[in-house]
């Protein structure tokens, strides 16, 4: 229980960040600048709050156990995640530049998405026998369908233009990663299903919607050059790594709760 | 030559260590660090009732030994194999590492196929194993090195094995209500991983369960009498699917969740009486 207040605080603390970050726009250049700082802490913050809760959850497991091995690749790339936005913002407050695209905190994205979809692939591969055939190509029909609309909305006309290869590349694996991990979160939970164990995997697929959103439109955002640091696409950023935490911790907690 | 003739044989040879109290070892490390030096022999577990030994060579674990005072005995390859050979180890008695190739591809015959005994009739003889029974790995000319040159000990030869011997024995008594302990697994199972793995469990237990001549009715598990090390093969061979899935540390709480509150409902029934 004191886990879960603890759990309650800083999911609340984030989110208050958040809403004052995103919630508002203009106001005093003081306000403008604490919005600013809020929105770059808030962005390392919560990325690291989901590498505190896969950690946890990996903690609920045995050396050699399989999920431990996909909480561990999820701490991981939310570690990546995290670094990355260091980066980020180190070309903002002490590189004085605008950031680049790409950058080297393109390393770490990428590696983010790499890592989480290795976690959700090592879970799918275990879940996979126990979700109906019909259920599994209903899925990655979702998927298809969803990175179809994102493709024809966003990444086509980025694609269409004479940017750099490794710009189009990078525009077009973002939102695809991202579009199909939301299925790879939905197959266990349907794998799970009547289970509380399922509800973990709800978690982690709204994650993957919230950052499949993000990822897309950050893509539409950089490509226009409507990007910045207190942006309200930045709070899916946000809201995506709070649910993977939530998935984390909820995880530990219903895997000690037999 | 019996898989016992054979342990007796190799127990007289050279030891690395020999009769190290188990609780003072652990035994998973333990094994891990001889497989990563490319040891080649035996990890000889024992405690009042049961022995085991785990084979080594080629710079992995292979085949596990079990035998019973009662006097049956079992070869178990594969993670059912180690999975109860760390489980033994956990309950203490001694620890020994015996060094010697493992012996020559032991033949062992298939498990013998037994009626289904009457229902609380006693099992005798060997426990019937839910795997495939499989001969530990041939023998190489050239044993690796562990620090020191490894004397090569002679091994009786192992050669086509004699059928596992099948006499009258007492079963150790089980020390766990299995039965309901199982039947309360597959509920938890169901409620927190959901009823397609539970449907996993339930389906591997009754396998497990005929190979011992017992089954499962309507959710309730119907057994002969069997011994503690019986049952702990067949809850192995059970909760393998929950295993691969779920983790070891999740089944370990989970067997133990259920075998308290098992006994917290019988002490309660008890009590009534």
């Amino acid at each position: 229980m004191r886990r879960m207040r603890g759990l309650i605080i800083i999911v609340g603390l984030v989110f208050v960040a958040a809403i004052y970050a995103y919630g508002s726009e203009g106001g005093s250049h003081q306000a403008r600048l604490t919005r600013h700082v809020l929105s770059t802490a808030v962005q390392i913050v919560a990325p690291l709050v989901a590498v505190l809760g896969c950690v946890a959850a990996t903690r609920a497991y045995a050396p050699g156990d399989r999920e431990r091995l996909v909480w561990t690749a999820g701490a991981a790339a939310a570690l990546a995640w995290a670094a990355g936005r260091i980066v980020f913002a180190g070309y903002q407050w002490w590189g004085g530049t605008a950031v680049p695209f790409p950058s080297a905190a393109d390393g770490f994205f990428v590696a983010f998405y790499v890592l989480l979809g290795l976690a959700l692939g090592l879970e799918i591969r275990l879940v996979a026998p126990m979700v109906e055939r019909p259920i599994r190509l209903g899925l990655f029909a979702l998927g298809l369908a969803a990175w179809a609309v994102g493709f024809v909305r966003v990444v086509e006309p980025i694609m269409l233009s004479s940017v750099p290869f490794v710009e189009k590349a990078l525009a077009t694996f973002y939102p695809t990663a991202a579009v199909f991990l939301i299925p790879a979160g939905l197959l266990p939970a349907l794998g799970f299903r009547g289970g509380t164990s399922a509800y973990v995997w709800v978690a982690v697929a709204l994650a993957a919607v919230c950052l499949a959103i993000a990822s897309l439109g950050y893509a539409l955002l950089t490509w226009y050059h409507l990007y910045s640091e207190v942006h309200s696409i930045n709070a899916l950023w946000i809201a995506g790594f709070v649910f993977l935490a939530i998935g984390g911790f909820w995880q530990r907690m219903v895997q000690e709760e037999v | 030559m019996t898989l016992r003739e054979s342990l007796d044989a190799l127990r007289e040879g050279p030891a690395l260590v020999a009769d190290l109290p188990g609780d003072e070892v652990d035994v998973e490390r333990l094994v891990s660090h001889l497989v990563a030096h490319g040891f080649s022999g035996g990890v000889h577990l024992a405690d009042r009732d049961t022995e085991s030994l785990l084979w080594i060579s080629d710079g992995a674990p292979r085949d596990v030994w079990f035998f019973e005072s009662g006097g049956s005995e079992a070869a178990l390859s594969g993670v059912l194999g180690h999975d109860l050979f760390h489980q033994m180890a956990a309950r203490g008695g001694t620890v020994s590492v015996l060094i010697s190739e493992p012996p020559r591809p032991v033949a062992m015959p298939p498990t013998p196929v037994l009626d289904p005994p009457p229902i609380s009739e006693t099992i005798q003889g060997p426990a019937p194993v839910p795997q495939s029974v499989a001969a530990p790995e041939p023998a190489k000319t050239a044993p690796t090195p562990v620090r020191e040159p490894q004397r090569v000990e002679e091994v009786p030869d192992t050669g086509p094995a004699a059928s596992p011997r099948v006499e009258p024995s007492i079963p150790e008594p089980p020390s766990h209500p299995w039965a309901a302990i199982l039947e309360d697994v597959a509920e938890r199972v169901a409620r927190h991983r959901g009823p397609k793995l539970a449907a996993r469990f339930t389906a591997a237990l009754d396998a497990a369960l005929a190979a011992h001549g017992g089954r499962l009715e309507g959710g309730r598990v119907v057994a002969p009498e069997l011994s503690e090390s019986t049952w702990r093969i067949v809850v192995e061979a059970a909760c393998a699917p929950i295993t691969a899935v779920a983790g070891r540390a999740f089944v370990d709480r989970t067997i133990a969740a259920a075998d308290r509150e098992v006994r917290v409902l019988q002490a309660g029934t008890s009590g009534r009486r």
